[in-house]
């Protein structure tokens, strides 16, 4: 035996479905709020040293640009994008850096993946390997996509994100300060918000000594 | 929004709308689910977990995958279902879809290429058909866009001050889609009305139609009542007409009838008046020869016996009436016989027939009506048989084909009569049966001179005929092929010889196999 079902008329539901649509409303908007304030709330930056008390080597006769960068962020890809589309301007006057994380007890398909993402993204520059962040950590740079752009002095010029948002490429702030301080021509930006994963985690923050994040 | 003109067209359009309404709810919440499944498994594949050094949790973007996308798609799946004819559904479908683009922008990363799935979405809007179903999704994007240029207008423009057209370049663009999917949406609801309009003119014209056609339909009803009545009417004064004319006959033959008993009643009369009268001639002989034996009588010698006898025998003219007594008797019998033969063939021709059509002997009922017409035909013709034997019993309504058959035999008289007139010699008629086939063939032949090739093709129509007035009403062959065509089946045709004479063929079918015909 079958039920026949009431034909769909076009009449106006009971106050309870407006209300439930009023409360989705409510909830979408909320959960859209928050989504946005995460995306756009960025990790923390530090000035970087001066040259004597940077731990890697720098240029001497071009700029040179440090990325650090932790493997696993899916966000970082964003950053590394934006990277490449400054090696694509900038090859000839700077030279790239990127610091690897690398947790202690990585295995060589951690340092082997890593290495192969850099390669992907075609932008020349030497890869080195930072175990458990220090290397990062000393630059000032505690959240992946970090970077730090030195003049040939070895004077840090800017540091900070170059991307827009948590893990979205496209024109930034950062990026702009980049080529503009590269080219010689005037930038009020120094710094700017990164958007990415910590680099250090708390247990190795902690253990490195570390105070309060 | 302008409506159709008539009611029945608004009904239809907003059968149509209501239908169209429906149906891109129900695709809607097929691809809410799907969009929602998409968003979970892509927030899982891109990035399932956050990190901070070696330690990872999941990721925000799976949470709100999980949890804003669960919400999304909810709303418009549970409105398919309570509420889906109602507007508010699908401006809820439209808002939910443009905020699902925006989850993938989010969750992709802000990848230029997952901007295709709003201006994608619109399009899809435009399936209801109804441009302001796409003025919230519209209004969505332009807020989303305003509110993050207010608050963090990098993540739009990439730049911290950018100039205020800036807002209105994204808008524009979904603007842009939305003229060119509104229109489309206002041609193809102009398209919807006409087409309501047309189909409920159609309607209209149907019904206008219908209702004809049942007129019609009642008038041709009855129409044809009056046309059976009219047939009836018809068929009963042929029957009527077959009986007056077989009265008619009668009446024509009775002088005929009368002349034809009268004659041997004459004679039988006078002969048993002839046998009354002799008989007492014979009775004196006999008394004679009685008082010639008497013992007790006066004594007379033999000699005086017998002379007295022989003069009693004298008187009485003995020897003539010994002759022509017998020869008067077998006479008179046979004068009754012919009286009686005729009687029995008036009776026979004279039959009532019935309604339906009985086995019949066609040669004794053909014998029967030559008979009872013999004073029409003997003073012209003579008449001769040919009468097959194996003739089986044959249906048909006896009475009408005894009239066939006499129509046919004295029309077959007066030909040969007009032929002759003026003439002492007699003309030749030739009644014969055969059996062919599934028919019984019976042929009137006569040596008349044949019928006019003029007037051949009229014969047969009613009141057509040649004799002159008084002596045939013109209804004999029509109302014979009547009776051999329509109620027999038959055929009823006519051969002629120019100058020699006519025959008349007449075709019944015998009973097929099987068919029941009373006896």
């Amino acid at each position: 035996m079958t039920t026949e079902q009431p034909a769909p008329t076009s009449e106006r539901p009971g106050p309870q479905t407006i209300l439930a649509v009023v409360a989705w409303a409510v909830i979408v908007v909320g959960g859209f709020a928050a989504l946005a304030l995460y995306t756009h709330t960025g990790g923390q930056v530090s000035p970087p040293p001066t040259a004597e008390r940077v731990p890697i080597e720098l240029e001497s006769d071009a700029f040179t640009l440090v990325m650090a960068i932790h493997p696993k962020c899916s966000c970082t890809d964003a950053s590394l994008y934006e990277l490449q589309r400054l090696a694509r301007d900038l090859h000839d006057r700077v030279a790239f850096r990127f610091l690897v994380y690398v947790p202690s007890d990585a295995g060589d398909d951690w340092i082997i993946g890593a290495h192969r993402d850099i390669a992907t993204t075609g932008v020349p520059g030497a890869v080195i390997d930072d175990p458990r962040g220090e290397l990062a950590s000393s630059m000032g740079m505690l959240t992946s996509g970090s970077v730090a752009l030195f003049d040939p002095d070895g004077e840090p010029r800017f540091w900070g994100g170059i991307t827009r948002s948590r893990g979205h490429a496209g024109d930034n702030l950062g990026s702009d300060a980049i080529r503009a301080i590269v080219r010689g021509d005037e930038s009020e930006t120094m710094t700017t918000t990164v958007y990415g994963c910590e680099i250090i985690g708390r247990t190795e923050f902690a253990t490195a000594g570390g105070g309060e994040r | 929004m302008s409506q159709a003109s008539s009611p029945r067209a608004r009904e239809i359009e907003h059968a149509r709308d209501l239908a169209v309404r429906v149906r891109t709810n129900r695709l809607f919440a097929i691809l809410m689910a799907f969009q929602f499944a998409a968003t979970v498994i892509g927030a899982l594949i891109i990035a399932p977990n956050t990190w901070a050094g070696a330690e990872s949790s999941i990721h925000v973007h799976v949470i709100a995958a999980i949890t804003i996308g669960g919400a999304l798609a909810a709303l418009p799946i549970t409105l398919t279902f309570i509420a889906p004819g109602w507007y508010g559904t699908q401006h809820v479908v439209g808002v939910a879809q443009v905020l699902f683009g925006s989850l993938f922008i989010h969750i992709t990363g802000g990848r230029i290429e997952a901007h295709f799935h709003l201006f994608g979405s619109l399009a899809f809007i435009a399936f209801y058909r109804d441009w302001r179903t796409l003025v919230a999704p519209t209004l969505v994007i332009a807020i989303d866009h305003f509110a993050r240029g207010i608050f963090w207008p990098e993540s739009v423009f990439g730049v911290i001050a950018a100039a205020p057209w800036r807002a209105l370049e994204h808008a524009g663009w979904v603007i842009f889609e939305d003229v060119f999917l509104g229109y489309s949406c206002v041609v193809s609801s102009r398209s919807a009305r006409a087409i309501a309009e047309h189909e409920a003119e159609l309607e209209s014209k149907n019904a206008e139609i219908e209702r004809q056609v049942d007129q019609r339909t009642e008038h041709l009803a009855d129409a044809l009542i009056s046309l059976e009545n009219e047939i009836e009417d018809r068929r009963r004064i042929e029957s009527q007409l077959v009986q007056a004319q077989k009265l008619e006959s009668i009446g024509q033959l009775a002088a005929g009838i009368a002349h034809e008993i009268n004659t041997p009643a004459q004679y039988v009369g006078d002969n048993v008046r002839f046998v009354r009268d002799e008989f007492v001639g014979l009775l004196s002989i006999v008394d004679a020869y009685a008082t010639q034996l008497d013992e007790n009588g006066p004594a007379m010698s033999w000699d005086e016996r017998r002379s007295a006898i022989e003069a009693k025998l004298g008187e009485v003219d003995y020897d003539f009436l010994r002759s022509e007594i017998p020869s008067a008797l077998e006479q008179s019998l046979e004068g009754i016989e012919r009286i009686s033969h005729i009687v029995i063939a008036m009776k026979d021709f004279s039959h009532p027939g019935s309604s339906t059509k009985e086995a019949a002997d066609l040669n004794k009922a053909i014998r029967s009506t030559v008979t009872v017409c013999s004073n029409r035909w003997k003073y012209a013709a003579d008449l001769e048989f040919d009468l097959a034997d194996a003739i089986p019993d044959t249906p048909c309504l006896l009475g009408e084909f005894n009239q066939v058959i006499l129509n046919l035999v004295v029309n077959a008289a007066d030909a040969i009569e007009t032929k002759n007139q003026g003439q002492e010699k007699k003309g030749r008629i030739v009644v014969s049966t055969r059996l062919d086939g599934e028919f019984v063939e019976v042929r009137v032949a006569d040596d008349g001179g044949g019928i006019p090739e003029s007037i051949r093709e009229r014969v047969f129509d009613p009141f057509f005929t040649t004799k002159e007035v008084g002596k045939g009403t013109g209804q004999g062959l029509a109302i014979s092929r009547s009776v051999i065509v329509e109620k027999h089946g038959g055929t009823l045709d006519l051969l002629v010889e120019e100058g020699v004479g006519t025959t008349f063929v007449i075709r019944l079918p015998l009973a097929k196999q099987g068919e029941r015909v009373a006896a």
